[in-house]
């Protein structure tokens, strides 16, 4: 008999750093740092000792990468300490393997690292297309992938540029909000179509920043949260899913996040109407709009609605991405789902500042991995409660 | 005796104009306009695009070949096997012959020979030779309006088209060309290597084709050789008149190996039955000449003129960037 | 000299040799499964068999900002051959204007890139034209 994730763990702290050009800092001191907030965050404190297993989430480097850079960070040793690496779904499923253990009762506390350091890497992201794989995908960017998608869903759909645009002007806004965000700055409709292409029909304002970041959460089974907090929040539903361009589909959707929404959806018993806020998925402008409608909030081809009227804005029904999403807060591919969760945590007990969102009490967060199979993705999604 | 069953021809995309190139080096004029290869292409992939129009030309299936020969002198290798490589690619059979000419230009007229022995002796019953190149020339230097790229393919058979009447060959040890690997494809002094390379071996070898045509009966030349000016010297000495020419080197350039065949489908594409071909082919140290007599015109769709007059101007610069010479290495 | 990934992808590169799954008929291009992609169905015996060189495009970019050893603008895209294989392909010969969902494409033979000294060659795609 199977059980569900359903009300079985509690978030009890989350801290991160501000994203950006971080030169300055090793992926140590970063994560160091988002631990160090994360802990003092605890509303009635904890003690390092208490943390019984911890979990690590980041993609750079793919090889050797082991869990002891999270021990030397935190000073955390002798207790288990495990990886992750899911592209750029790693920090959603870092929190999700931690959760699962907690769940099963095998831990009662639990600490979530993601972290990235993505510019000591000179080359970048672009170096590591995957040059070899002919018939898999190379020379299939990031914005190429999410790229091919656009063009599929604005063909069937007559979407035009200045409609995807829009994810990106709202986005940019939020971030100009918000205190942890890389990029702060807003733009218009007009920046991002004049921009210069980076994988037509995305430019340059369609895409996400290249950023270093780190993000933590520390999780509990609920039985005890009340030692660290009288306001944790609750994980409702979780899912994970992956899909292939390759094995069908016309390319206006992403089928792993379909699949990942409908298992969390069913775990949190919730409909997408009843979700108050939400951090989604925006590595790119049309990433956003399309998990509108994967996610249930819109039907196919209807998702520039939600921007035309407002309803995703930070004073909407349903405000998306109020940290400003990868767009603006930057997107350090470990960090982001850890940080899209922390966000969230701080939505549902009304401490996000500047881009809280009126009283939400279910959030949905929504994060996609894509990697060196650079023809599908990773699709998961997280339902957290009060 | 063998028999052409089929040819393919393969021009790339892109021409460049002489007065294009040349004004890019502050020079007037310039006459005509040559094919350039795009940056993912070269000898291997042009010439199995020949092939394959030679295959479909021909009617005859990849795994009908009994030899393959591939005949090139921009591989850019020093060893390595166009022709195996191509054996996979058109599907032909694990146990087909594969042989692989180069060194100089006459190498197509080698593997010509060599197929033609091979179906001649009822050894084989299909044989496909690919000539490709993809030349590359100094910028620059007077080579380069007129050195281009592009590749032709025959397939050789007991019966078709055109019969081949004869072969001869000249050779005299002069030398006049000497290319290492990777260096800018082009001879050094073009009037003296015409005059001794050239034209007496020519000549030589058109002589020795009289025991199946006469000078008089030929109805059609063509002529691979680096300058079209060697050509009107060469029938203008043999008393050949000057419009029996067939050359596409006006509109695409000189390239190699396949200029051979490419002239030769335009030969095809305007003889009638009956007529007589000549065929000439030049490489360092002397020359091939091939006697080819039309049994019927086979039919090119869409027209070997048309594949020559068609393609998108380009300018230099972009030239320059596509032949990998913008960067300053050959 | 040839590397042993160079030479396990020998074939596929040279040949558009597509497997049919007997259980969904989707067609595995260009690795012959013996676990399907599509209807996960394990094992299955899928046939090969040389596949038409031609496809349209299923939706395309035009990739603007690439590492060494490609020539931008790239529009690459992904093509479903007329067996239901699909491939990301490059797409040549080519105006960018010309370019939608559902362009006829035919495959031709080009280099692929460059690696260990060897050139390595397979197909990229170009507005059908032959029939
Ligand atoms: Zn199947």
């Amino acid at each position: 008999m199977t059980q569900s994730l359903h009300k079985r763990v509690t978030i009890v702290g989350g801290g991160m750093i501000k994203f950006g050009e971080l030169y300055e800092k090793s992926l140590e001191d970063m994560i160091e740092e988002a631990y160090l907030n994360a802990l003092s965050r605890v509303d009635k404190g904890i003690d390092p000792k208490d943390i019984q297993a911890a979990w690590y989430g980041t993609v750079y480097p793919e090889m050797g990468n082991s869990g002891l850079g999270l021990s030397h960070a935190t000073g955390l040793f002798d207790i288990p300490v495990t990886r992750i690496e899911n592209a750029c779904a790693t920090g959603s499923d870092t929190f999700r393997n931690a959760c699962m253990a907690v769940a099963a009762g095998v831990y009662d506390v639990a600490l979530v690292v993601g972290a990235e350091k993505m510019h000591d890497d000179p080359g970048g992201l672009i170096q590591r297309a995957d040059l070899k794989r002919l018939w898999m995908g190379r020379g299939v960017t990031m914005p190429a992938f999410f790229g091919l998608h656009g063009t599929a869903y604005m063909h069937k759909y007559g979407v035009t540029r200045e409609q995807v645009a829009l994810v990106s002007v709202k986005n940019h806004h939020n971030g100009s909000l918000y205190p942890y965000a890389h990029l702060r700055f807003e733009c218009s409709v007009e920046d991002v179509v004049k921009a210069a292409y980076v994988s037509y029909p995305l430019g340059l304002y369609d895409c996400c920043p290249v950023t270093d970041g780190a993000a933590v959460l520390i999780i509990t089974n609920p039985k005890i949260a009340n030692r660290y907090t009288d306001t944790p929040v609750y994980v409702l539903g979780s899912g994970l899913a992956t899909d292939s361009d390759l094995r069908g589909g016309d390319l206006t959707s992403f089928p792993a996040t379909q699949f990942a929404a409908k298992q969390a959806f069913e775990m949190a018993g919730l409909k997408s109407s009843e979700i108050d806020v939400a951090e989604i998925h925006d590595c790119f402008s049309i990433t956003e709009l399309v998990s509108y409608e994967d996610l249930g909030f819109a039907k196919p081809g209807h998702g520039p609605e939600l921007l035309e009227e407002g309803i995703v804005s930070l004073d909407g029904k349903m405000p998306v991405n109020p940290s400003g999403g990868l767009l603006a807060k930057g997107h350090p591919l470990g960090a982001t789902g850890v940080a899209q969760l922390v966000e969230l945590y701080e939505q549902l007990r009304g401490e996000a500042g500047a881009v809280q969102v009126k009283n939400p009490e279910i959030a949905l967060q929504h994060n996609i991995g894509i990697g060196r199979y650079a023809t599908g993705s990773v699709g998961c999604v997280h339902i957290l409660g009060r | 005796m063998s028999h052409i069953a089929g040819i393919g021809v393969y021009v790339p995309r892109y021409r460049i104009e002489a007065s294009e190139i040349n004004s890019a080096w502050a020079r007037p004029g310039g006459r005509g306009r040559k094919a350039v290869a795009e940056f993912d292409e070269d000898a291997l992939t042009m010439g199995i695009q020949a092939a394959h129009h030679a295959l479909t030309h021909a009617g005859v299936a990849g795994n009908k070949l009994d030899s393959i020969s591939f005949a090139s002198v921009s591989s850019g290798y020093a060893e390595y096997s166009l022709a195996a490589q191509s054996t996979q690619v058109l599907g032909a059979l694990v146990s087909a012959n594969v042989a692989d000419f180069g060194l100089s230009t006459r190498a197509v007229t080698s593997a010509l020979q060599a197929g033609l022995d091979g179906v001649h002796s009822k050894r084989i019953s299909h044989a496909l030779v690919i000539a490709s190149d993809k030349l590359i020339a100094q910028p620059g230097s007077s080579f380069e309006p007129n050195y281009a790229a592009g590749a032709g393919a025959l397939i050789l058979a007991q019966r078709g088209f055109a019969k081949i009447e004869g072969t001869a060959a000249a050779t005299s040890g002069f030398v006049g060309l000497s290319r290492r690997e990777g260096a800018f494809h082009g001879l050094i002094d073009e009037r003296f290597v015409m005059q001794h390379g050239f034209l007496e071996a020519a000549q030589a070898a058109v002589m020795r084709l009289q025991d199946s045509v006469k000078i008089s009966e030929w109805n059609h030349a063509v002529l691979q050789a680096p300058d079209e000016r060697w050509a009107s010297r060469l029938l203008k000495n043999l008393k050949i008149a000057p419009e029996k020419l067939r050359s596409g080197t006006a509109q695409i350039g000189y390239a190699g190996c396949a200029t051979f065949v490419i002239h030769l489908a335009l030969a095809f594409e305007s003889a009638k039955a009956g007529e007589q071909i000549l065929a000439v082919s030049y490489g360092p140290g002397g020359c091939d000449a091939v006697a080819i007599k039309v049994i019927e015109r086979p039919k090119f769709s869409p027209s070997i003129k048309d594949i020559l007059a068609s393609g998108e101007l380009i300018k230099y610069p972009h030239y320059l960037r596509i032949s990998k010479l913008l960067r300053g290495e050959p | 000299m040839t590397t042993p990934h160079q030479w396990r992808i020998s074939e596929s590169n040279a040949k558009l040799i597509g497997y049919r799954c007997p259980k969904c008929s989707w067609v595995s291009f260009p690795e012959k499964k013996r676990a399907c992609k599509r209807c996960g169905s394990a094992p299955v015996e899928m046939m090969g068999f040389v596949m038409k060189p031609f496809g349209k495009i299923v939706s395309f970019v035009v990739q603007h900002r690439l590492p060494e050893g490609f020539e931008t603008p790239l529009p690459l895209a992904i093509i479903e051959f007329e067996e239901g294989a699909r491939a990301a392909g490059h797409i040549i010969d080519c105006k960018l204007e010309e370019l939608h969902v559902g362009f006829e494409v035919e495959a031709e033979y080009r280099i692929m890139y460059e690696e260990n000294g060897l050139t390595m060659y397979s197909y990229k795609f170009k507005p059908r034209r032959s029939h």
